[in-house]
Protein backbone atom coordinates (compact mmCIF):
# COMPACT_ATOMS: atom_id res chain seq x y z
CA UNK A 1 0.00 0.00 0.00
CA UNK A 2 1.26 3.17 -0.88
CA UNK A 3 1.08 5.70 1.86
CA UNK A 4 -0.65 9.05 1.05
CA UNK A 5 1.67 11.36 0.01
CA UNK A 6 1.44 14.98 0.27
CA UNK A 7 0.72 16.67 -2.99
CA UNK A 8 3.51 17.82 -4.81
CA UNK A 9 4.31 21.14 -4.59
CA UNK A 10 4.48 23.79 -7.49
CA UNK A 11 7.67 24.75 -8.48
CA UNK A 12 8.13 27.75 -6.67
CA UNK A 13 7.74 30.91 -8.68
CA UNK A 14 9.57 33.42 -8.63
CA UNK A 15 7.62 35.90 -6.03
CA UNK A 16 7.64 33.81 -3.82
CA UNK A 17 11.31 35.03 -3.30
CA UNK A 18 9.84 37.68 -1.69
CA UNK A 19 7.22 36.15 0.69
CA UNK A 20 10.53 34.12 1.23
CA UNK A 21 12.86 36.94 2.50
CA UNK A 22 9.75 38.29 4.25
CA UNK A 23 9.17 35.12 6.04
CA UNK A 24 5.74 34.64 4.95
CA UNK A 25 6.26 31.35 3.71
CA UNK A 26 4.55 28.39 5.87
CA UNK A 27 7.05 25.41 6.28
CA UNK A 28 6.76 23.40 3.25
CA UNK A 29 6.67 26.50 0.98
CA UNK A 30 9.96 27.57 2.55
CA UNK A 31 12.04 24.00 2.54
CA UNK A 32 10.74 23.92 -1.30
CA UNK A 33 12.45 27.14 -1.88
CA UNK A 34 15.42 26.00 0.50
CA UNK A 35 15.60 23.40 -2.21
CA UNK A 36 15.45 25.60 -5.42
CA UNK A 37 17.87 28.14 -3.98
CA UNK A 38 20.24 25.37 -3.26
CA UNK A 39 20.08 23.90 -7.06
CA UNK A 40 19.84 27.63 -8.98
CA UNK A 41 22.38 29.62 -9.31
CA UNK A 42 19.22 32.00 -11.05
CA UNK A 43 17.51 32.11 -7.90
CA UNK A 44 20.05 32.64 -5.95
CA UNK A 45 20.86 35.84 -7.92
CA UNK A 46 17.20 36.84 -8.20
CA UNK A 47 17.57 36.44 -4.08
CA UNK A 48 20.04 38.70 -3.74
CA UNK A 49 18.11 41.11 -6.47
CA UNK A 50 15.25 40.94 -3.77
CA UNK A 51 17.14 41.38 -0.63
CA UNK A 52 18.91 43.94 -2.04
CA UNK A 53 15.55 46.13 -3.69
CA UNK A 54 14.36 45.52 -0.14
CA UNK A 55 16.78 46.87 1.57
CA UNK A 56 17.18 49.68 -0.48
CA UNK A 57 13.52 51.06 -0.07
CA UNK A 58 13.57 50.47 3.67
CA UNK A 59 16.44 52.69 4.21
CA UNK A 60 14.34 55.62 2.62
CA UNK A 61 12.87 57.95 5.73
CA UNK A 62 9.63 56.57 7.40
CA UNK A 63 6.96 59.46 7.06
CA UNK A 64 4.05 59.85 8.63
CA UNK A 65 0.35 60.14 7.00
CA UNK A 66 -0.97 63.01 6.44
CA UNK A 67 -3.99 63.44 8.92
CA UNK A 68 -7.54 60.99 7.27
CA UNK A 69 -4.98 59.37 5.27
CA UNK A 70 -6.29 56.42 7.19
CA UNK A 71 -9.34 57.06 7.33
CA UNK A 72 -10.00 57.80 3.83
CA UNK A 73 -8.12 54.50 3.04
CA UNK A 74 -9.89 52.62 5.26
CA UNK A 75 -13.37 54.09 3.86
CA UNK A 76 -12.22 53.17 -0.08
CA UNK A 77 -11.48 49.57 0.93
CA UNK A 78 -14.71 49.10 3.02
CA UNK A 79 -16.83 47.78 0.01
CA UNK A 80 -14.62 45.41 -0.41
CA UNK A 81 -13.37 44.27 2.63
CA UNK A 82 -13.35 40.56 1.92
CA UNK A 83 -9.93 39.57 0.72
CA UNK A 84 -9.95 37.95 -2.83
CA UNK A 85 -7.70 35.31 -2.49
CA UNK A 86 -6.58 35.79 -6.44
CA UNK A 87 -6.10 39.30 -6.20
CA UNK A 88 -3.78 38.84 -3.24
CA UNK A 89 -2.39 36.09 -5.14
CA UNK A 90 -1.66 38.34 -8.21
CA UNK A 91 -0.23 40.95 -5.73
CA UNK A 92 1.68 38.56 -4.49
CA UNK A 93 3.05 37.47 -7.16
CA UNK A 94 3.99 40.97 -8.32
CA UNK A 95 5.81 42.28 -5.49
CA UNK A 96 9.28 41.31 -6.71
CA UNK A 97 8.42 43.24 -9.34
CA UNK A 98 7.29 46.26 -7.36
CA UNK A 99 11.02 46.32 -5.39
CA UNK A 100 12.63 45.83 -8.52
CA UNK A 101 10.74 48.89 -9.59
CA UNK A 102 11.04 51.33 -6.60
CA UNK A 103 14.46 50.46 -7.05
CA UNK A 104 15.34 51.39 -10.52
CA UNK A 105 12.53 54.28 -9.36
CA UNK A 106 15.26 55.70 -6.85
CA UNK A 107 18.22 55.13 -9.13
CA UNK A 108 16.71 56.76 -11.95
CA UNK A 109 15.48 59.72 -10.11
CA UNK A 110 19.00 60.10 -8.42
CA UNK A 111 20.22 60.26 -11.56
CA UNK A 112 17.63 62.65 -12.92
CA UNK A 113 18.70 64.86 -10.34
CA UNK A 114 22.21 65.03 -10.80
CA UNK A 115 21.48 66.47 -14.15
CA UNK A 116 18.53 68.36 -12.96
CA UNK A 117 20.89 70.45 -10.22
CA UNK A 118 22.30 73.60 -11.26
CA UNK A 119 25.41 72.86 -10.94
CA UNK A 120 26.81 71.60 -14.45
CA UNK A 121 27.59 75.23 -15.92
CA UNK A 122 30.37 77.14 -15.55
CA UNK A 123 31.06 80.46 -14.33
CA UNK A 124 33.86 83.11 -14.72
CA UNK A 125 33.02 85.72 -12.24
CA UNK A 126 33.75 89.17 -12.98
CA UNK A 127 36.30 90.03 -10.12
CA UNK A 128 36.06 93.72 -11.14
CA UNK A 129 33.00 94.12 -11.32
CA UNK A 130 31.86 92.40 -7.74
CA UNK A 131 34.54 93.64 -6.67
CA UNK A 132 32.97 97.25 -7.40
CA UNK A 133 29.54 95.90 -6.06
CA UNK A 134 30.97 95.26 -2.97
CA UNK A 135 32.48 98.53 -2.58
CA UNK A 136 29.14 100.50 -3.42
CA UNK A 137 27.10 98.11 -1.11
CA UNK A 138 30.25 98.90 1.82
CA UNK A 139 29.75 102.71 1.36
CA UNK A 140 26.24 102.88 2.36
CA UNK A 141 26.41 103.98 5.78
CA UNK A 142 29.94 104.45 5.93
CA UNK A 143 32.34 106.78 4.53
CA UNK A 144 31.40 106.89 0.52
CA UNK A 145 34.63 108.54 -0.72
CA UNK A 146 36.80 106.38 0.66
CA UNK A 147 34.92 103.41 0.00
CA UNK A 148 34.33 103.67 -3.53
CA UNK A 149 37.52 105.46 -4.82
CA UNK A 150 38.75 102.02 -5.73
CA UNK A 151 36.08 100.97 -7.68
CA UNK A 152 36.80 103.65 -10.16
CA UNK A 153 40.07 102.85 -10.04
CA UNK A 154 39.29 100.86 -13.68
CA UNK A 155 36.96 97.65 -14.75
CA UNK A 156 40.47 95.57 -15.50
CA UNK A 157 41.70 96.04 -11.68
CA UNK A 158 45.17 95.49 -11.16
CA UNK B 1 41.42 84.22 16.65
CA UNK B 2 41.99 87.70 16.42
CA UNK B 3 40.78 88.64 19.92
CA UNK B 4 42.31 86.02 22.58
CA UNK B 5 42.68 87.26 25.88
CA UNK B 6 43.33 85.59 29.15
CA UNK B 7 41.40 86.45 32.16
CA UNK B 8 43.75 85.10 35.09
CA UNK B 9 41.41 85.19 38.25
CA UNK B 10 43.44 83.79 40.70
CA UNK B 11 46.67 81.79 40.56
CA UNK B 12 47.08 78.07 42.15
CA UNK B 13 49.40 79.73 44.39
CA UNK B 14 46.74 81.88 45.55
CA UNK B 15 44.05 79.28 45.64
CA UNK B 16 46.29 77.01 47.77
CA UNK B 17 47.35 79.73 49.93
CA UNK B 18 46.13 78.92 53.50
CA UNK B 19 43.53 81.86 54.94
CA UNK B 20 44.44 84.33 58.08
CA UNK B 21 41.93 84.73 60.66
CA UNK B 22 41.23 88.06 61.07
CA UNK B 23 38.15 90.02 62.54
CA UNK B 24 35.58 91.54 60.43
CA UNK B 25 36.89 95.24 60.95
CA UNK B 26 40.10 94.32 59.86
CA UNK B 27 39.22 93.18 56.73
CA UNK B 28 37.32 96.10 56.13
CA UNK B 29 39.58 98.49 56.30
CA UNK B 30 41.64 97.58 53.85
CA UNK B 31 38.82 96.67 51.08
CA UNK B 32 37.93 100.10 51.34
CA UNK B 33 40.98 101.59 50.90
CA UNK B 34 41.37 99.82 47.73
CA UNK B 35 38.22 100.91 46.67
CA UNK B 36 38.62 104.19 47.02
CA UNK B 37 42.41 104.12 45.38
CA UNK B 38 40.75 102.26 42.61
CA UNK B 39 37.78 104.45 42.05
CA UNK B 40 40.16 107.57 42.34
CA UNK B 41 42.16 106.11 39.49
CA UNK B 42 39.67 105.52 37.34
CA UNK B 43 37.94 109.34 37.69
CA UNK B 44 41.14 110.57 36.97
CA UNK B 45 41.47 108.64 33.89
CA UNK B 46 38.64 108.89 32.88
CA UNK B 47 39.08 112.71 33.14
CA UNK B 48 42.25 112.89 31.36
CA UNK B 49 40.51 110.99 28.56
CA UNK B 50 38.24 113.25 28.23
CA UNK B 51 40.51 116.35 28.46
CA UNK B 52 42.82 115.23 25.81
CA UNK B 53 41.03 112.41 23.35
CA UNK B 54 43.62 110.63 22.98
CA UNK B 55 44.24 106.91 23.75
CA UNK B 56 40.87 105.65 24.47
CA UNK B 57 38.80 103.15 22.41
CA UNK B 58 35.87 105.17 23.45
CA UNK B 59 36.86 108.19 21.33
CA UNK B 60 38.63 106.46 18.39
CA UNK B 61 35.03 104.66 17.95
CA UNK B 62 33.49 108.46 18.31
CA UNK B 63 35.73 109.55 15.77
CA UNK B 64 35.07 106.67 13.10
CA UNK B 65 30.89 107.07 13.59
CA UNK B 66 31.76 110.84 13.09
CA UNK B 67 33.71 109.95 9.89
CA UNK B 68 31.41 107.62 8.66
CA UNK B 69 28.81 110.50 9.05
CA UNK B 70 30.45 113.59 8.16
CA UNK B 71 30.83 112.27 3.73
CA UNK B 72 26.80 112.92 3.68
CA UNK B 73 26.52 116.72 4.47
CA UNK B 74 30.28 117.99 3.71
CA UNK B 75 30.76 120.06 0.67
CA UNK B 76 34.30 119.72 -0.93
CA UNK B 77 36.37 119.69 -4.09
CA UNK B 78 39.63 117.31 -4.45
CA UNK B 79 41.73 114.67 -5.48
CA UNK B 80 41.95 111.48 -3.99
CA UNK B 81 45.20 109.04 -4.09
CA UNK B 82 44.12 105.07 -4.40
CA UNK B 83 47.51 102.74 -3.83
CA UNK B 84 47.13 99.04 -3.71
CA UNK B 85 49.72 96.17 -3.85
CA UNK B 86 49.70 92.87 -5.77
CA UNK B 87 52.02 89.98 -6.64
CA UNK B 88 53.30 92.25 -9.37
CA UNK B 89 53.77 95.22 -7.21
CA UNK B 90 52.47 98.82 -6.34
CA UNK B 91 49.49 100.52 -8.00
CA UNK B 92 48.50 103.82 -8.10
CA UNK B 93 45.86 106.29 -9.33
CA UNK B 94 44.26 109.03 -8.63
CA UNK B 95 40.69 110.16 -8.89
CA UNK B 96 38.97 113.17 -8.78
CA UNK B 97 36.61 113.53 -5.94
CA UNK B 98 33.44 116.01 -5.46
CA UNK B 99 30.89 115.98 -2.72
CA UNK B 100 28.06 118.31 -2.66
CA UNK B 101 25.46 117.99 0.83
CA UNK B 102 26.25 114.21 0.37
CA UNK B 103 25.26 113.91 -3.19
CA UNK B 104 29.34 112.63 -4.68
CA UNK B 105 30.89 112.23 -7.49
CA UNK B 106 34.10 109.75 -7.62
CA UNK B 107 36.12 109.39 -10.66
CA UNK B 108 35.49 110.72 -14.50
CA UNK B 109 34.25 110.05 -18.02
CA UNK B 110 32.54 106.32 -17.36
CA UNK B 111 34.95 105.07 -14.88
CA UNK B 112 33.24 106.67 -11.51
CA UNK B 113 30.59 106.44 -8.91
CA UNK B 114 27.38 108.48 -8.36
CA UNK B 115 25.90 108.56 -5.03
CA UNK B 116 23.41 110.69 -2.81
CA UNK B 117 21.90 108.52 0.15
CA UNK B 118 21.37 105.07 -0.43
CA UNK B 119 21.59 105.40 -4.20
CA UNK B 120 24.33 104.56 -5.98
CA UNK B 121 25.67 104.33 -9.77
CA UNK B 122 28.69 103.01 -10.96
CA UNK B 123 29.77 102.57 -14.87
CA UNK B 124 32.88 101.29 -16.54
CA UNK B 125 33.63 100.94 -20.23
CA UNK B 126 32.26 97.79 -21.73
CA UNK B 127 31.96 95.94 -18.36
CA UNK B 128 28.70 96.65 -17.36
CA UNK B 129 26.74 98.91 -14.58
CA UNK B 130 26.54 98.30 -11.09
CA UNK B 131 23.65 100.09 -8.77
CA UNK B 132 22.27 100.35 -5.55
CA UNK B 133 19.34 102.07 -4.42
CA UNK B 134 18.44 100.53 -1.31
CA UNK B 135 20.48 98.85 1.83
CA UNK B 136 17.92 97.72 3.91
CA UNK B 137 20.23 95.44 6.71
CA UNK B 138 20.90 95.12 10.50
CA UNK B 139 23.11 97.94 12.09
CA UNK B 140 26.85 96.55 12.04
CA UNK B 141 28.75 96.04 15.58
CA UNK B 142 30.35 98.75 16.77
CA UNK B 143 34.03 99.46 15.67
CA UNK B 144 35.73 97.97 18.47
CA UNK B 145 33.78 95.09 18.59
CA UNK B 146 36.50 92.79 16.85
CA UNK B 147 39.22 95.33 17.01
CA UNK B 148 41.84 97.16 19.54
CA UNK B 149 41.15 100.88 18.48
CA UNK B 150 43.89 103.76 19.74
CA UNK B 151 44.19 107.29 18.86
CA UNK B 152 47.35 107.31 17.91
CA UNK B 153 48.72 111.60 17.57
CA UNK B 154 47.68 113.55 14.17
CA UNK B 155 49.10 113.91 11.01
CA UNK B 156 48.75 116.39 8.45
CA UNK B 157 46.97 115.32 5.17
CA UNK B 158 46.21 117.43 2.18
CA UNK B 159 46.87 120.11 4.29
CA UNK B 160 44.14 119.50 7.07
CA UNK B 161 45.09 118.55 10.32
CA UNK B 162 44.09 115.15 11.07
CA UNK B 163 43.37 112.47 14.16
CA UNK B 164 45.03 109.35 13.53
CA UNK B 165 43.18 106.25 15.14
CA UNK B 166 44.75 102.84 14.46
CA UNK B 167 43.55 99.18 14.67
CA UNK B 168 45.18 96.21 16.26
CA UNK B 169 45.00 92.67 16.10
CA UNK B 170 45.39 90.23 19.15
CA UNK B 171 48.75 90.18 18.82
CA UNK B 172 49.07 94.21 19.44
CA UNK B 173 49.96 94.71 15.01
CA UNK B 174 48.58 97.79 13.75
CA UNK B 175 46.20 96.48 10.17
CA UNK B 176 44.91 99.52 9.92
CA UNK B 177 44.91 103.37 10.18
CA UNK B 178 42.46 106.00 9.73
CA UNK B 179 43.10 109.79 9.80
CA UNK B 180 40.06 111.67 10.51
CA UNK B 181 40.20 115.66 9.89
CA UNK B 182 40.13 116.88 13.16
CA UNK B 183 37.86 119.67 12.35
CA UNK B 184 35.32 118.24 9.84
CA UNK B 185 35.57 115.12 11.15
CA UNK B 186 35.78 113.51 7.27
CA UNK B 187 37.61 110.31 6.84
CA UNK B 188 40.89 111.88 4.98
CA UNK B 189 42.99 108.86 4.46
CA UNK B 190 42.81 105.11 5.16
CA UNK B 191 45.20 102.55 5.21
CA UNK B 192 45.17 98.55 5.87
CA UNK B 193 48.22 97.03 6.99
CA UNK B 194 49.21 93.29 5.81
CA UNK B 195 50.64 91.51 9.40
CA UNK B 196 54.57 93.13 8.52
CA UNK B 197 52.82 96.40 9.21
CA UNK B 198 53.50 97.46 5.43
CA UNK B 199 50.51 99.36 3.62
CA UNK B 200 48.30 97.05 0.94
CA UNK B 201 45.96 99.32 0.19
CA UNK B 202 45.71 102.89 0.86
CA UNK B 203 42.87 105.42 0.05
CA UNK B 204 44.08 109.41 0.89
CA UNK B 205 43.11 113.10 -0.18
CA UNK B 206 45.98 114.63 -2.24
CA UNK B 207 44.25 117.71 -2.30
CA UNK B 208 40.70 119.16 -0.85
CA UNK B 209 38.85 122.18 -1.25
CA UNK B 210 35.98 123.12 1.30
CA UNK B 211 34.07 124.79 -1.38
CA UNK B 212 30.18 125.80 -1.64
CA UNK B 213 27.63 125.35 -4.63
CA UNK B 214 24.85 123.73 -6.20
CA UNK B 215 24.86 120.22 -6.48
CA UNK B 216 26.01 118.75 -9.53
CA UNK B 217 23.23 117.77 -11.75
CA UNK B 218 25.37 114.48 -12.50
CA UNK B 219 25.31 113.30 -8.84
CA UNK B 220 21.57 112.95 -8.17
CA UNK B 221 21.09 111.86 -12.05
CA UNK B 222 19.03 108.46 -11.26
CA UNK B 223 20.27 105.21 -12.67
CA UNK B 224 18.30 103.17 -15.58
CA UNK B 225 20.76 99.99 -14.26
CA UNK B 226 18.76 97.32 -12.28
CA UNK B 227 19.99 97.13 -8.77
CA UNK B 228 19.92 94.56 -6.40
CA UNK B 229 16.44 93.79 -4.27
CA UNK B 230 17.31 93.20 -0.77
CA UNK B 231 15.75 89.59 0.21
CA UNK B 232 14.45 88.48 3.65
CA UNK B 233 15.60 84.97 2.60
CA UNK B 234 18.77 83.24 0.31
CA UNK B 235 16.98 80.72 -2.25
CA UNK B 236 17.29 76.90 -1.87
CA UNK B 237 20.87 75.69 -1.96
CA UNK B 238 22.29 79.12 -1.36
CA UNK B 239 24.56 79.16 1.85
CA UNK B 240 24.01 81.55 4.00
CA UNK B 241 25.59 81.38 7.76
CA UNK B 242 24.29 84.79 9.99
CA UNK B 243 28.51 85.22 10.99
CA UNK B 244 31.27 84.18 9.27
CA UNK B 245 35.17 84.41 10.08
CA UNK B 246 36.34 86.80 12.82
CA UNK B 247 33.18 88.43 13.87
CA UNK B 248 31.41 89.13 10.60
CA UNK B 249 27.87 89.32 10.90
CA UNK B 250 24.95 89.19 8.24
CA UNK B 251 24.02 92.13 7.69
CA UNK B 252 22.02 91.99 4.38
CA UNK B 253 20.90 89.95 1.95
CA UNK B 254 20.39 91.10 -1.83
CA UNK B 255 19.23 89.39 -5.25
CA UNK B 256 21.14 90.63 -8.35
CA UNK B 257 19.55 90.93 -11.85
CA UNK B 258 21.16 88.16 -12.91
CA UNK B 259 19.91 86.23 -10.61
CA UNK B 260 22.87 86.07 -8.41
CA UNK B 261 23.01 86.30 -4.09
CA UNK B 262 24.94 88.82 -2.62
CA UNK B 263 25.52 87.80 1.20
CA UNK B 264 26.98 91.76 3.24
CA UNK B 265 29.13 91.02 6.29
CA UNK B 266 30.10 93.78 8.66
CA UNK B 267 32.58 93.63 11.36
CA UNK B 268 32.23 97.65 12.82
CA UNK B 269 35.22 98.24 11.05
CA UNK B 270 35.48 96.22 8.22
CA UNK B 271 33.47 94.30 5.30
CA UNK B 272 32.77 91.56 3.44
CA UNK B 273 30.76 90.40 0.02
CA UNK B 274 29.94 86.99 -0.95
CA UNK B 275 28.51 86.67 -4.15
CA UNK B 276 27.00 83.13 -4.73
CA UNK B 277 26.13 81.67 -8.48
CA UNK B 278 25.19 78.58 -9.30
CA UNK B 279 27.99 76.24 -11.32
CA UNK B 280 31.31 75.30 -11.10
CA UNK B 281 34.12 78.17 -11.70
CA UNK B 282 35.77 77.92 -14.94
CA UNK B 283 39.39 78.34 -13.56
CA UNK B 284 41.16 78.96 -17.07
CA UNK B 285 38.63 82.08 -17.79
CA UNK B 286 39.32 84.10 -14.43
CA UNK B 287 41.12 87.39 -15.06
CA UNK B 288 45.02 87.20 -15.07
CA UNK B 289 46.86 88.80 -11.68
CA UNK B 290 45.29 86.26 -9.75
CA UNK B 291 47.33 83.95 -7.13
CA UNK B 292 46.51 80.09 -6.89
CA UNK B 293 45.41 79.68 -2.94
CA UNK B 294 44.34 76.61 -1.03
CA UNK B 295 42.20 77.56 1.53
CA UNK B 296 41.49 74.48 3.98
CA UNK B 297 41.97 72.16 1.02
CA UNK B 298 39.52 74.34 -1.04
CA UNK B 299 41.17 75.19 -4.68
CA UNK B 300 40.72 79.22 -4.48
CA UNK B 301 42.46 82.15 -6.60
CA UNK B 302 42.96 85.59 -4.94
CA UNK B 303 43.48 88.44 -6.17
CA UNK B 304 44.66 92.08 -4.21
CA UNK B 305 42.49 94.29 -5.79
CA UNK B 306 41.92 98.54 -5.35
CA UNK B 307 38.88 97.65 -3.10
CA UNK B 308 40.33 95.02 -1.13
CA UNK B 309 40.88 90.43 -1.59
CA UNK B 310 38.74 88.90 -3.51
CA UNK B 311 38.57 85.28 -3.51
CA UNK B 312 36.60 83.00 -5.69
CA UNK B 313 36.14 79.33 -5.19
CA UNK B 314 33.62 76.95 -5.49
CA UNK B 315 31.88 74.26 -2.93
CA UNK B 316 28.88 71.94 -4.00
CA UNK B 317 27.97 73.46 -7.31
CA UNK B 318 27.79 76.69 -6.05
CA UNK B 319 30.33 79.27 -7.74
CA UNK B 320 31.53 82.24 -4.44
CA UNK B 321 33.20 85.07 -4.56
CA UNK B 322 34.45 86.59 -1.19
CA UNK B 323 35.62 90.52 -1.37
CA UNK B 324 37.12 91.37 1.92
CA UNK B 325 37.71 94.75 2.09
CA UNK B 326 40.12 94.52 5.78
CA UNK B 327 43.19 92.45 5.99
CA UNK B 328 43.90 89.33 3.69
CA UNK B 329 43.73 86.98 6.40
CA UNK B 330 40.19 88.09 6.85
CA UNK B 331 38.83 86.39 3.65
CA UNK B 332 40.45 83.22 4.83
CA UNK B 333 37.94 82.85 7.28
CA UNK B 334 35.13 83.20 5.37
CA UNK B 335 36.06 80.82 2.63
CA UNK B 336 36.37 78.37 5.18
CA UNK B 337 33.27 79.39 6.97
CA UNK B 338 30.98 79.54 3.80
CA UNK B 339 32.29 76.11 2.58
CA UNK B 340 31.64 74.63 5.47
CA UNK B 341 28.03 75.85 5.39
CA UNK B 342 27.42 74.99 1.59
CA UNK B 343 27.68 71.02 2.86
CA UNK B 344 24.41 71.38 5.07
CA UNK B 345 22.81 73.56 2.19
CA UNK B 346 24.29 72.29 -0.99
CA UNK B 347 23.41 69.85 -4.24
CA UNK B 348 23.42 67.15 -2.16
CA UNK B 349 20.98 68.37 0.04
CA UNK B 350 19.38 69.46 -3.73
CA UNK B 351 19.25 65.49 -4.62
CA UNK B 352 18.35 64.45 -1.32
CA UNK B 353 14.76 66.06 -1.68
CA UNK B 354 14.60 65.37 -5.33
CA UNK B 355 14.94 61.51 -4.46
CA UNK B 356 12.10 61.65 -1.46
CA UNK B 357 10.06 64.29 -2.60
CA UNK B 358 8.09 62.20 -4.35
CA UNK B 359 7.54 60.10 -1.46
CA UNK B 360 6.32 62.77 0.89
CA UNK B 361 2.60 63.06 1.38
CA UNK B 362 2.57 66.74 1.19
Amino acid sequence: VTPPQEPPIESPAEDALSAFVDGELDAREQAAVEQRLSESEEWRSVLIEVREARDMVRALPERDAPPGFWDGLLAATEPTNVVNLADARRARRSRTARWVALAAGTAAAAIIGVAAVPGARTVQPKVAVLAGAHALRSSIGNDAISSVAGATAGPEGP
Amino acid sequence: MRRVRLLLWSTPQAASRPATAVGPARRLVPVLLVALLVGALVVASSHRARATGDGTSDSAVELLERARQAAGHETFSGAVDVRWRDAGGAHFTRVAARSVDGAFVVGRGTSRVVGMDSLRWSGHDGVGDAAWRAAAGKRPPSPDAEWDLKIKGTSEIAGRTATVVVAKDDDGHPRARFAIDSETGQLLKREVLDDHGQVLRSVAFASLMLISGPPDPAAVAPSAAAAPAPIKDVPDGYPAPDSVGDGYKLLGRYLDPDGSVQLFYGDGLFAVSVFEQPGEVDWDALPAGGADAGIDDVRARSYSTAEGTVVVWSADGVVLTCVADGPPEEAAGVVADVTAATSDDGVLHDIAHYVLDPFEWD
